[in-house]
């Protein structure tokens, strides 16, 4: 009995870190090939990697967060670009403190994201649409806000600790503990697979959807607050329109879905992080080959996107053609 | 109440609210003799777009024009397309645009509604040569010099009298900025001059990386960890510094093209803070008087004698910083960073004097803007 | 008891009117929404808007998004959405511009870029079905490698911008304009009310297991649905070139976005299904166009105009996409 949980557990780890580590080493085959291994396995990719993929897993399980309540949310993009616009600009005037900056991002970020609760339950109009009409909102506010100037705080040390190692880790080791708490040790976060599985039945059953979207939208507002806290960190924050911080959200939703295939090894807090730090294990590999950017990145990252979905979906018939495979061999083996 | 008659509130008010909306977004009615002059710009946000409006609204009383803007798209010419024509349609006479973008469908749509074209810190680079001649377009104002060689010369030269000798470039890809090129080319040949008459004391220049239009690696870093300075063709404290920062290079120097207001940037420029940044250069906002001017000559039908038949690509005088003080005397003094009209190194009252009507000249526009300097910054302090 | 003598009261055409009302709410209001702004912006425009000049510019405008919405509405009436949308178009205008530049012949240019949507059309039907994925996660696929060829044909051209030599200026006349909305619009009218291929999206939308399982290949009919899509993206990016007579690495940017604002704001449900209507497209296509032409024709300032825009964005949804089922709209 111990042996057999002991085998579960070593093949559950096993298959969840079999993802990263299988992209560092086919990076490492690929950059060694190129006579650029030095460069791939170095100090420099793993404080560029932790500090990517912090960012990744925070966002992505802030993304994650509402598709598990059957919510697709188009604002998270806005909601952090305008949380961490505010938060920075007070913080900045208020003497550069780091600490503020956090507590400010959180509350912010709470509070756009009860706003669009808000706008979801009183206007009872679909979550895509009502998000993109809150994105077009939010995204407007960054016009107006400062003269539309935006905000760069990232050589400004003391407010931007935060962007760097190892003080990343602070919002990201909050961000992992409120989703796994929030979803595995809360009723609501329980109870939103059976809202995203069936809506009607759950709201029949007694479920308060009301209580749940507010509580799911503020648990998101936490999360993109700290992910506001880290964009903020490193990178200019430029006024936004037209639906551009949808890209961030497209950026950002491939570790989702890979993660909650991952994550069926484990949990789907820990898919993210893997997912989100093999992502980054391949984007520093395709920086060290001279295709992080540009035209060659992109068909790179969509046609693994499609080989690794390919493979997802597959995975069970291959799982079974592999098994069936291997019985016909041992028959063969046996009968000769 | 029911339903229906709840919508049909609800419809109501928002009827009276886009009304009202409406109304108090109204400009006022147009005079009859006031010539209305659309402003494309790409960048709608941020000093240097706020220094434009501010100059621009003080220059409507002086100038008897009024100005219109709108957001061109850096990216998509039927969307640029879309915007001069809705200029066209709301009244404007004159084109100011500041993207080589669709630029021909334009021009043909101007030349059909008798609208006139010029550029704005836009060197034309992909149809200048196609669209010199056409009847519509009257010249334009280049961000600075057309052929920036002489900066990258002089930059060079700087940063070899600073004691840098290990050196990398940075640009954007050549299909979108090809005479970036020319400053490399520029910058390579004083180097390789000073290397020749100093074989004791040489300077290690790396291959030129293009930047596609996304921040510099950390693996450039890394790969060249020797390089004690970067100059940076392209827009240095936008895509080099955050990058330089993140990995606690900021003892690499760095002379860059473009300037950054911010005051995260200036407070690390020079002599100050991390003290990466050694060199910034941007062209002052007065420049746009060059197409302002040719616009509305020819609109009131009064040509300057001594303009040029073939429309001109103006080299405009360009605002190198170099110091702390440098960034001093543009805290206080430049429209750029104080958005105030009044710090204009050519007052908005001062600019219709440039009008041919009131005695200009071409020769002297083109003095004008190509004074718009750091000395000229200085004298006005 | 008093509201009931009060409706057997009412005239009959009265209570026909009602009723019709309450039928057709939410086509009600996307229509009043293009109303209003066609009114309002009358009025602040100063009568600009109904210039000659400015209503053939927006005829031009909007000729693009309408065709391609038009195509659109057989894909959102599944549920589903597009998001690769501007990437293949930047694709198709440049690949156009190299073929046209090379052979002179804009048809064999058509038709390459034809068979190229009609593929993309294809996987984006078949393999979100194959892979059992929702389609927006395929056409991410699509975004990133569009995206990617599109950069890497602009590279290869040396130039940040190419055009076309050959006049294209018969597909700027308003006429031919008007005439190819007419004729597609009648197309997908056509198709969608009356055929199976309309039929059967709406089925999907509404409820595809339900529709499975009487008997429709669901596969096929979301393949077609996509490739009569691709058509439409084919044929408007046709228009796209013919305007601008250019292209270059950002050609298409935002239209995938601007798609869905244009079907949102003419009431389309996102969710699909039986509501799903093809007036959608026409309305939401000239509303989106004349928010952004009547603004600046008002003199809203340019920082402004996002605000105002997503005010009456809300607004309009608010009032044609409302769901008082009890339940929260997914």
């Amino acid at each position: 009995m111990n042996k057999a949980k002991g085998m579960t557990i070593i093949k559950k780890t096993g298959l969840t870190i079999a993802f990263p580590l299988a992209m560092f080493i086919v990076m490492m085959i690929i950059t060694a090939v190129a006579g650029k291994a030095n460069l791939y396995a170095s100090s420099t990719m793993v404080m560029q990697v932790m500090r990517d993929a912090s960012l990744t897993t925070i966002i992505a399980m802030a993304i994650y967060l509402q598709f598990k309540n059957g919510r697709f949310d188009f604002s998270g993009g806005a909601t952090m670009i305008l949380t961490g616009l505010i938060a920075a600009l007070i913080a900045r005037d208020a003497g550069n403190s780091a600490w503020l900056m956090l507590v400010l991002c959180i509350v912010i970020g709470v509070v756009f994201s009860v706003f669009t609760a808000s706008a979801y339950v009183a206007s009872r109009v679909p979550i895509i649409i009502c998000t993109i009409a809150v994105t077009l909102f939010y995204e407007s506010l960054t016009y107006v806000i400062n003269n539309g100037a935006g905000i760069s705080i990232i050589s400004t040390t003391s407010l931007a600790i935060f962007g760097t190692v190892p003080y990343i880790f602070i919002p990201l080791l909050i961000a992992v503990a409120l989703f796994i708490f929030y979803s595995y040790f809360t009723t609501e976060g329980r109870r939103s697979k059976l809202l995203a599985g069936n809506q009607k039945i759950a709201s029949n059953i007694g479920i308060n959807e009301t209580k749940s979207i507010y509580v799911t939208y503020i648990v998101t507002g936490v999360l993109l607050g700290l992910g506001a806290l880290i964009y903020t960190s490193q990178n200019t924050i430029a006024a936004q329109s037209n639906l551009s911080t949808s890209s961030i959200l497209f950026s950002y939703i491939v570790p989702v879905f890979i993660g909650m295939f991952l994550g069926s090894a484990s949990i789907d807090a820990i898919g993210i992080v893997v997912a989100a730090v093999g992502m980054e294990f391949m984007n520093y590999g395709l920086d060290c080959l001279g295709v992080g950017s540009g035209g060659w990145q992109q068909i790179i990252f969509g046609m693994f996107m499609l080989g690794f979905y390919a493979f997802s979906a597959k995975s069970a018939d291959l799982k079974a053609f592999f098994e069936r495979l291997i019985l016909k061999t041992k028959k063969e083996k046996s009968n000769a | 109440m029911n339903k229906f008659g709840k919508k049909a509130v609800a419809l109501t008010c928002a009827v009276a609210m886009s009304v009202g909306i409406g109304a108090s977004m109204t400009a006022c009615a147009e005079s009859g003799g006031t010539i209305k002059i659309g402003v494309g710009v790409y960048e709608t946000t941020g000093a240097a777009a706020i220094a434009l409006t501010n100059y621009l609204d003080a220059l409507e009383p002086e100038l008897g024009v009024e100005f219109v803007q709108k957001a061109l798209s850096q990216t998509d010419e039927a969307t640029n397309l879309s915007a001069a024509q809705e200029l066209i349609s709301s009244g404007c006479r004159g084109l100011i645009l500041t993207m080589d973008s669709a630029t021909e469908a334009i021009l043909d749509e101007c030349e059909e509604a008798g609208v006139y074209v010029a550029g704005y810190l836009n060197s034309y680079d992909v149809t200048y040569d196609t669209v010199k001649t056409h009847p519509n377009f009257l010249g334009t104002a280049c961000d600075g010099k057309n052929d920036g060689s002489a900066w990258g010369a002089s930059v060079a030269e700087r940063m070899i009298a600073d004691g840098y000798r290990n050196i990398g470039i940075v640009k954007f890809p050549s299909f979108a900025f090809p005479k970036q090129a020319w400053m490399d080319t520029a910058f390579r040949e004083v180097v390789a001059e000073w290397n020749e008459e100093n074989p004791d004391d040489q300077v290690a220049l790396k291959d030129t990386i293009e930047l596609m239009f996304a921040p510099l690696d950390a693996t450039y870093l890394t790969q060249n960890s020797d390089i004690d300075a970067i100059f940076s063709i392209c827009a240095g404290t936008d895509f080099i510094y955050p990058t330089l920062v993140a990995n606690n290079k900021t003892n690499i120097k760095l002379y860059t093209a473009g300037m950054s207001v911010n005051d995260d940037i200036l407070n690390n420029f020079g002599d100050r803070g991390n003290q990466c940044i050694q060199e910034m250069v941007y062209c002052s906002v007065e420049s746009v008087l060059y197409p302002i001017v040719l616009l509305m000559n020819k609109i009131s039908d009064n040509v300057f004698a001594d303009q040029p038949d073939v429309a001109e690509r103006l080299d405009c005088g360009q605002v190198i910083v170099q110091t702390s003080a440098d960034v001093d005397l543009i805290k206080t003094n430049s429209i750029y960073y104080t958005g105030d009209a009044s710090k204009a190194m050519i007052k908005p009252s001062e600019a219709k004097e440039l009008l041919a009507a009131n005695g200009g000249t071409y020769a002297k526009l083109k003095a004008a803007m190509e004074g718009l300097t750091i000395e000229a910054l200085r004298e006005n302090a | 008891m008093e509201n009931t003598k009060q409706v057997k009261s009412m005239p009959e055409w009265l209570k026909k009117a009602l009723g019709f009302a309450r039928d057709h709410v939410y086509d009600i209001f996307s229509v009043a929404g293009l109303v209003l702004c066609v009114i309002i912006f009358s009025i602040t425009s100063n009568g600009r808007l109904w210039s000659s000049y400015n209503v053939g510019i927006v005829i031009e405008q909007v000729t693009m998004y309408v065709i391609i919405s038009l195509g659109a509405v057989f894909v959102y009436a599944m549920g589903y959405m597009d998001v690769s949308l501007g990437s293949q178009m930047g694709v198709y205008v440049l690949l156009m511009i190299m073929i046209v530049n090379a052979t002179g012949s804009l048809l064999l240019a058509f038709l390459v870029i034809l068979a190229m949507a009609l593929a993309c059309g294809a996987f984006n039907g078949a393999v979100a079905v194959w892979l059992r994925l929702p389609s927006i996660v395929t056409s991410l696929f699509l975004m990133f490698i569009f995206g990617g060829i599109q950069y890497l044909l602009i590279e290869s051209t040396g130039s940040n911008t190419i055009s076309t030599s050959l006049d294209m200026d018969f597909f700027t006349e308003t006429w031919v304009m008007a005439g190819a909305m007419v004729l597609v619009g009648a197309i997908v009218f056509y198709l969608f009310n009356f055929t199976k291929l309309g039929k059967y999206t709406k089925g999907i939308g509404a409820n595809e297991l339900t529709t499975s399982q009487c008997g429709v290949n669901t596969t096929k009919w979301k393949v077609i649905a996509y490739m009569v899509f691709g058509v439409c993206v084919a044929v408007g990016s046709v228009f796209l070139l013919a305007r601008t007579g250019s292209g270059g690495r950002g050609t298409g940017s935002g239209y995938a976005m601007d798609i869905m604002l244009c079907l949102i704001l003419g009431g389309m449900p996102l969710s699909g299904g039986t509501r799903s209507k093809v007036r959608c497209a026409v309305i939401g296509s000239v509303t989106y166009v004349l928010l952004s032409n009547g603004l600046l024709l008002s003199g809203v300032e340019m920082n402004l105009v996002n605000l105002v825009k997503a005010i009456v964005f809300l607004v309009v949804v608010v009032l044609s996409c409302r769901d008082n089922s009890g339940y929260y709209p997914r």
